[in-house]
């Protein structure tokens, strides 16, 4: 016998692209392989979300420029999602994307959802407080329960790496490196999809009884497109 | 043991529908048992840790559900807890489960073993091997005129009372922020530390005591849902027990297959109310707020983290009362019949001190409108009364 006014709901899983749209960007096509990256990486989530039914899959973008704003915003389910093409310009206000990101998590988070996944895409360094969003993004309850990657795309020597580690602090994983638009396309491939895994894998526990370790799922190897070098 | 504390007890555990699609088998359990020598009982969940760093944690699960109940039948039929405090009886518990469970844990991982491999020799397991079968516990048995719910982990322990209130146990959402996959787990190496037992004053009208993994919880949209699935199997189980089964594993697979996903399991544990003991028995009603029991706890020594209000059933009563229509009484009509010759007197006096005319429509119907205010305003301010007393 059905129990009356019950309610049943599947587990939100909040998915967030975090886009550096800055003018380096526009450099060696790297806003259209951003794009295209992005396209590409959809089909896959489709099917991350298809294998786990219990888990309602909501896409996010933000891009950063000389101002921080939601791309796609409020979420929407990956199964209607379509990409809307991005354009580069200005500088890499990194800290004000994160502040907001930061802000969706404190206000519009159910408690019984999934861990939300950050997916953070930039050539460069920040130009604003970035720090100071990431302490926040720290102290809020589920910025650190996030499954958090970061991809730095273009020249290894133009990535501010040590902004991208601390943006991935507590996981088990390094940032990635996309140095042409396969490496980027198979990054943000996996990022989507295995992130996604990860984060409805089910309840764990750290050594301490405090921390949820995400173990490093392998990468998968990158076919190097020659002609394609950021 | 309190003959009050007596329950009616049901279970079910369903595989969860993630698990299903991936394979995996379930890895929540459950076990309760009847003393059949002196009255008693005992009851326990666990879930198992679902990533892939726990792939025994359904073995895990299993033992720890059996080392609690057989350790919590033992302790209070030997009375040994009789003269100590609630700390000493939470470190007491946690040191014999734990220290149950990694026996336990460890023949099974040494047999396993030498199935694969015979004549290896038998040596310690270490802290990494006993993260394979992490799994959360919760359990619950009777003691003096309380009821012991001890947890370690996220599973979930609600008590729902006769008058319809309801109260969440659970005290690791209490003690962090509820979010998220992390647990506490029997399988640290300071698991004893994680260790919370609570008291809980059952008193004399009954009520049911849910134990559930997170399972349920997390396919639920929020606590009011919560509430609707408490308040129903009260109903159930005091109305018809034997239906209770049935209806709660068909419950379950339709959580984990709508919902999480995950494994679900549940123990209701229903105290009939003792209707002579009970001074009053709280009208059904949808209005939450007055908890009837009171519970103490103990989490790490910490003897003061959460104490509960103690309201009595009287209070709830009177409350209840102030709201509720009664039948006129025949003797009440020569009362009624006299307060309303007053108010007649009471309406011509005052129109003969004014001077005016008494009898007229408008006259009439100006005072039987003031005085309809009045009665009004006294209404809602013995009502906003009563609802203060109830939040």
């Amino acid at each position: 016998m059905p129990v009356p006014n019950l309610q049943i709901a599947k587990r939100r899983l909040n998915f967030y692209y975090i886009l550096d749209v800055s003018g380096s960007m526009g450099a060696n096509g790297r806003i259209q392989a951003l794009n295209q990256s992005v396209r590409q990486s959809i089909p896959r989530m489709v099917e991350a979300a298809q294998s786990s039914p219990n888990a309602e899959l909501m896409i996010h973008a933000i891009t950063f420029g000389s101002n921080a704003k939601w791309h796609v915003y409020p979420g929407i389910p990956i199964e209607s999602f379509v990409w809307q093409d991005l354009s580069a310009g200005g500088a890499t206000s990194m800290g004000a994307a994160v502040g907001k990101v930061c802000d969706d998590l404190e206000t519009n988070m159910p408690s019984r959802s999934l861990p939300p996944v950050l997916v953070l895409v930039s050539d460069g360094h920040p130009t604003d407080n970035f720090d100071q969003s990431l302490a926040r993004l720290a102290q809020t309850p589920w910025g650190r329960k996030a499954v958090r990657i970061a991809i730095g795309m273009g020249p290894r020597h133009e990535i501010d790496w040590g902004t991208m580690e601390r943006f991935m602090f507590d996981m088990d994983l390094q940032p990635l490196h996309a140095a042409n638009s396969a490496d980027l396309a198979d990054y943000i491939r996996w990022a989507s999809t295995v992130a996604v895994a990860a984060s409805s894998a089910g309840s764990s526990t750290g050594e301490d009884g405090s921390a949820i370790h995400m173990s490093a799922p392998p990468i998968p190897p990158t076919v190097i497109d020659f002609g394609d070098v950021f | 043991m309190d003959t009050r504390l007596q329950p009616r007890i049901c279970s079910a555990s369903v595989r969860g529908n993630s698990h299903v699609l991936r394979d995996i088998p379930n890895q929540d359990s459950s076990c309760y048992k009847f003393s059949s020598s002196k009255g008693s009982w005992a009851a326990a969940i666990a879930d198992g840790h679902g990533s892939s760093a726990h792939p025994r944690s359904d073995v895990g699960s299993r033992i720890a559900v059996k080392c609690a109940v057989d350790i919590l039948l033992g302790y209070i039929e030997s009375n040994e807890a009789n003269s100590i405090g609630l700390e000493e009886m939470r470190a007491q518990l946690a040191e014999r489960m734990i220290q149950a469970w990694r026996d336990h844990i460890s023949e099974y991982h040494f047999d396993q073993k030498e199935e694969q491999e015979p004549g290896s020799s038998v040596q310690e397991l270490s802290d990494r091997e006993f993260i394979l079968y992490g799994t959360t516990l919760a359990f619950a048995a009777p003691y003096k005129d309380a009821i012991l719910l001890g947890s370690i982990g996220d599973s979930d322990g609600f008590w729902r009372s006769e008058s319809g209130l309801v109260r969440n146990l659970n005290l690791f959402e209490n003690d962090g922020d509820g979010i998220g996959e992390e647990t506490h787990s029997l399988c640290l190496r300071n698991a004893k530390k994680f260790f919370t037992l609570v008291a809980l004053q059952v008193g004399s009208n009954g009520g049911t005591l849910v134990l559930a993994t997170d399972g349920v919880k997390k396919s639920l949209r929020n606590d009011v849902d919560l509430n609707n699935l408490l308040d129903y199997y009260h109903g159930l189980a005091a109305t018809d027990q034997e239906a209770v089964e049935d209806d709660l594993r068909a419950q379950l697979e339709e959580l984990t297959t709508e919902g999480s996903g995950d494994d679900c399991t549940a123990i209701v544990i229903h105290f009939p109310c003792d209707h002579e003991g009970a001074k009053h028995v709280a009208e059904e009603t949808s209005n939450k707020g007055i908890e009837a029991a009171s519970i103490s706890v103990l989490n790490n020594g910490n003897s003061d983290s959460l104490e509960a209000e103690d309201q009595s059933d009287g209070e709830e009563s009177l409350d209840v009362a102030l709201l509720k229509k009664k039948p006129l009484s025949p003797k009440k009509i020569p009362q009624i019949v006299l307060v309303t010759a007053g108010l007649i007197l009471l309406i011509w006096a005052m129109a003969a001190m004014s001077k005016r005319p008494i009898f007229t429509t408008k006259y009439l119907t100006q005072t039987w409108l003031e005085m309809k205010a009045r009665v009004l305003s006294k209404t809602n301010l013995i009502m906003k009364k009563a609802e203060c007393v109830r939040r």
